[in-house]
């Protein structure tokens, strides 16, 4: 069944790590997005723009914690 | 924010965290806590707008829990007691 660290079943995608084992130098990545277990609840989602807290990157204006 | 409203945002809200997970199954199909997840908010979701239908009629064009023609007893947008 599914493996439950990285919620990935056995099959097609299995080796969806975040960077390529032989990544390319002088290439820009940008990591391939990870499931993660605690996701935003609904309501905070829909303000934020995204449910998945990973990619809720608020523009902060140099301070060190959302307003 | 009467109920009707506040059940409207639940809703968005609801079907907005459905997208975001189909999104993510898109790249990531093989992800089964994805796929639980979104069929959990697909359940909540028809619950809610069955919820709603009953309550306050349909919630768009394709509500199969009301009649179709309910739309012609609710105010129009410009007649004052419709907000």
């Amino acid at each position: 069944m599914a493996d439950e660290k990285t919620g990935q079943s056995c099959g097609l995608y299995n080796d969806l790590t975040p960077l390529p084992e032989d990544p390319v130098p002088a290439m820009a990545y940008v990591p391939y997005q990870q499931w993660q277990k605690d996701l935003h609840t609904a309501e905070r989602a829909l303000d934020a723009g995204t449910l998945f807290p990973v990619l809720d990157k608020p523009f902060l204006g140099g301070r060190r914690e959302p307003r | 924010m009467n109920e009707e409203q506040a059940l409207r945002r639940r809703i968005g809200a609801v079907k907005f965290a459905c997208w975001e997970l189909h999104l993510f199954l898109d790249t990531h199909p093989n992800n089964c806590d994805a796929a639980r997840k979104l069929e959990e908010y697909k359940r909540e979701l028809s619950a809610l707008t069955k919820e709603f239908e009953d309550k306050f009629g349909p919630i768009g064009e394709t509500s199969a829990n009301t009649s179709r023609w309910a739309w012609i007893s609710d105010p129009w947008p410009w007649e004052k007691e419709a907000n």
